[in-house]
C-alpha cells in the first residue's frame, strides 16, 4: 500500500514538473519580448544575452509611438474590429436562427453547403473577390473589410451560433408565436437575450482576427493612412530595421490588449474554443 | 384548407429565407461564386487591364511542366502542413491528457498554454525571428549554454521550415483545449470497468481514450491542415520565402503572381490545382475517419 502511495506522489510530482517546466518553455518568448522592448538598443543583441534590460528603457515606448503613426493605426484597427463584431454577431445569429429555429424547404441542405465551405482554403476565392471590389471601386478603402462581416458574418460563427439556438427548447418560441409575436420580435426578445454566451464567443473570436488580420489590409489598404497596426508594424519593421527594441515595444503595445481581454474573458474563450469541435 | 396550408409554408419558408438572406448573398458573393470564377480565370490571362482572354489549359500546362517553382512550393507547404499538423496534435493531446488530471493548479498551466494563441500574429513573428537569430537569438544561445551549436534556423534552406513549424508549436493552446473538451466526455464508468478488468494505464490509454477520442483528433487533423494550407504571412514576413525558396508557401506564390505580377488567371490556375489537390484530401481524411469511428 505505501508503495502505491509514493508511486502516485512520483506521478503527480512527474506531471507537475513536466506541465511547469514546458510553461516556462512557453512563457520565455512573451518575457523576451518585453525585456527586450525595455532595453537600450546596444543590449538587444549582446552576446551573451542580457536576460534583464539595464536600466530598463520606458523612454523606448514613447519612441516606438513617435517613431511611426502608432495611434492612428490603432484607431484603425479599432474601427475595423467594432465593425466586424457587429456585422458578425447581427448577422450570424439572423441566419443561424433561421438555420435552427425556422421550418423551410431546402434548410439542411444548405446548412450543409454552409458546413462545407468551412473546408475550402481560402486561396481559391481572394483572387475572383479581390477582382470584384476592385470593380466596385472599393479597393483602398474598408468596404472590403467590413461589408463581409454583414454578409451572415461567415459559416464557422453561424455554426457555433446555431450549434447554442438549437438547444433553446421550441415550446418557448411556440408560446410567443401563440401569442402573436412576430419571429423577428422572437429573435429578438427571446433568442438573443438567452443567447449572449454565445454571442460573446462569436465577438472574442472576432476581436482576435481581426485584430490579428495581416492579409485583408494587406491586399485592400494601400494608403499608410488607412493601415492597420499589423500593416504598420511591418513598415515599421522595414524602416527601422535596426532597432529591435522599439519594434518590441510597439509589438508589446499591439498584443496588450489582447493579453487584457485574454485574462478578463478568459474562461469564455475557452469555453468558446470547445463549442468549435460541435462535440457534446 | 388544403389551399391555406400550402399558402402558410410558402409563408414560412419565405420568412427562413429572409432571415437567411445575408448569407445566402455571402455565400454566393464571397464562396460559391468565386471557386466558380476561379475556375474560369485559370483558363484565362488576366491582367485586371486587358479583359480576361481565353487560353485554354495554357496556364495549366506551364504550371505543370515548366514551372518546377511550383512543384518546390507545393512540397514546402506539405511540408509544414503535415510537420506542424502532426506534431501539433501529438504534442497537444500528451498536455491535454496531463492537463485533464483533476489537480490543483492545472488552470494556471491552462491559461499559460493558451495564452500565445490570443497574440497578435505579426508582433509574435518578429519577436521569433530574433529568437532564431543564428549568433544573438535565444535559443542557439541558449543551446550554447549546452555547447550545441544551434542551426543557421531561418537562413538555412533545411531549417527554415523546421524553425517555422517550431513557431507554429507555440500556439498549441487550441488544440490543447479541444481536446480537454474531448477528454471530460469520455464516460467515467469506461476507465473503472477496465480497472475492474486489470487493465493497466497503457492499456486504458490505447483501448479508451484514443478511440473515444478519435472524433476529436480527427476534427483537429482536418482544420489544422486546412489551417496550415493557408500558411502566408510567416514566410512573407520572416523570410521572404528564402532561403532558397525554402519557405515559398504556394499561398506566398499566388499573392506574389496575383497581387505583385497580376497574373490573375495563372495564379488562378494554381489555386484552382491547390483545391483539388485539398479537396480530395479532405474527403479522404473523412473516408478514413469513418473507418476509424466505427469499432
Amino acid at each position: 500500500m505505501r508503495s502505491q502511495q509514493s508511486m502516485k506522489n512520483i506521478r503527480i510530482f512527474t506531471i507537475y514538473g513536466v506541465l511547469a517546466f514546458f510553461s516556462i518553455m512557453y512563457l520565455i518568448p512573451l518575457f523576451w519580448m518585453i525585456s527586450t522592448s525595455l532595453k537600450p538598443n546596444e543590449q538587444v543583441m549582446s552576446i551573451p544575452m542580457k536576460w534583464f534590460p539595464n536600466p530598463p528603457q520606458w523612454k523606448n515606448y514613447v519612441d516606438a509611438v513617435k517613431s511611426f503613426p502608432f495611434l492612428r493605426y490603432a484607431g484603425n484597427t479599432l474601427f475595423l474590429t467594432a465593425m466586424n463584431v457587429i456585422g458578425n454577431m447581427f448577422t450570424a445569429s439572423l441566419v443561424a436562427y433561421s438555420f435552427s429555429k425556422l421550418r423551410w424547404r431546402g434548410r439542411d441542405t444548405l446548412f450543409y453547403i454552409t458546413i462545407a465551405t468551412m473546408f475550402i482554403p481560402g486561396q481559391v476565392l481572394i483572387i475572383p473577390i479581390y477582382i470584384l471590389f476592385t470593380h466596385l471601386g472599393w479597393v483602398n478603402t474598408y468596404l472590403p473589410l467590413i461589408v463581409p462581416a454583414f454578409c451572415g458574418g461567415g459559416a464557422f460563427n453561424i455554426f457555433l451560433l446555431r450549434q447554442f439556438f438549437v438547444s433553446i427548447p421550441d415550446e418557448l418560441l411556440e408560446s410567443a408565436r401563440i401569442d402573436g409575436a412576430s419571429e423577428l420580435k422572437i429573435f429578438f426578445k427571446v433568442i438573443l437575450p438567452l443567447s449572449r454566451p454565445a454571442l460573446f464567443t462569436v465577438a472574442l473570436f472576432t476581436i482576435v482576427f481581426t485584430w490579428n488580420d495581416f492579409f485583408g489590409p494587406l491586399i485592400y489598404l494601400h494608403d499608410p493612412s488607412k493601415w492597420t497596426l499589423a500593416i504598420g508594424l511591418r513598415s515599421f519593421q522595414q524602416q527601422y530595421s535596426t532597432d529591435w527594441n522599439l519594434l518590441m515595444a510597439a509589438s508589446t503595445l499591439t498584443a496588450l490588449p489582447l493579453i487584457v481581454l485574454y485574462f478578463v474573458a478568459q474562461e469564455k474563450m475557452m469555453r468558446g474554443f470547445t463549442l468549435r469541435t460541435g462535440i457534446k | 384548407m388544403p389551399k391555406r396550408r400550402s399558402k402558410y409554408f410558402r409563408r414560412k419558408t419565405l420568412i427562413g429565407y429572409l432571415f437567411a438572406a445575408p448569407w445566402l448573398l455571402g455565400m454566393s458573393l464571397f464562396v460559391l461564386g468565386p471557386i466558380i470564377a476561379t475556375l474560369f480565370l485559370s483558363f484565362t490571362t488576366y491582367d485586371m487591364i486587358n479583359p480576361p482572354r481565353w487560353i485554354g489549359l495554357v496556364n495549366y500546362k506551364i504550371l505543370f511542366s515548366l514551372d518546377p517553382s511550383f512543384w518546390k512550393a507545393l512540397g514546402n507547404t506539405f511540408y509544414y502542413m503535415f510537420g506542424s499538423v502532426f506534431l501539433k496534435v501529438f504534442i497537444g493531446l500528451f498536455f491535454a491528457i496531463l492537463l485533464s488530471n483533476a489537480l490543483r493548479g492545472m488552470r494556471i498551466f491552462r491559461t499559460i498554454y493558451f495564452l500565445p494563441v490570443v497574440l497578435p500574429s505579426i508582433p509574435v513573428m518578429f519577436l521569433w525571428m530574433m529568437m532564431f537569430n543564428p549568433k544573438s537569438g535565444l535559443i542557439n544561445q541558449i543551446l550554447g549554454f549546452f555547447g550545441v551549436e544551434g542551426p543557421l534556423w531561418l537562413n538555412s534552406p533545411v531549417w527554415s521550415k523546421p524553425a517555422m513549424i517550431l513557431m507554429s508549436l507555440w500556439g498549441i493552446g487550441g488544440i490543447i483545449v479541444i481536446f480537454l473538451a474531448g477528454l471530460q466526455d469520455i464516460p467515467e464508468y469506461l476507465y473503472e470497468a477496465a480497472e475492474l478488468d486489470g487493465a493497466n494505464r497503457v492499456q486504458k490509454f490505447w483501448r479508451i481514450t484514443v478511440p473515444m477520442l478519435m472524433p476529436v483528433i480527427f476534427f483537429n487533423i482536418v482544420t489544422g491542415l486546412i489551417g496550415a494550407s493557408q500558411v502566408f504571412a510567416e514566410s512573407y514576413i520572416m523570410t521572404g520565402g528564402g532561403p532558397l525558396e525554402s519557405t515559398t508557401f504556394v499561398n506566398l506564390k499566388i499573392y506574389l503572381l496575383a497581387f505583385k505580377d497580376v497574373k490573375m488567371g495563372y495564379a488562378s490556375a494554381m489555386a484552382w490545382v491547390m483545391f483539388m489537390i485539398l479537396v480530395p484530401m479532405t474527403i479522404l481524411l473523412f473516408k478514413i475517419a469513418k473507418k476509424w469511428m466505427n469499432y
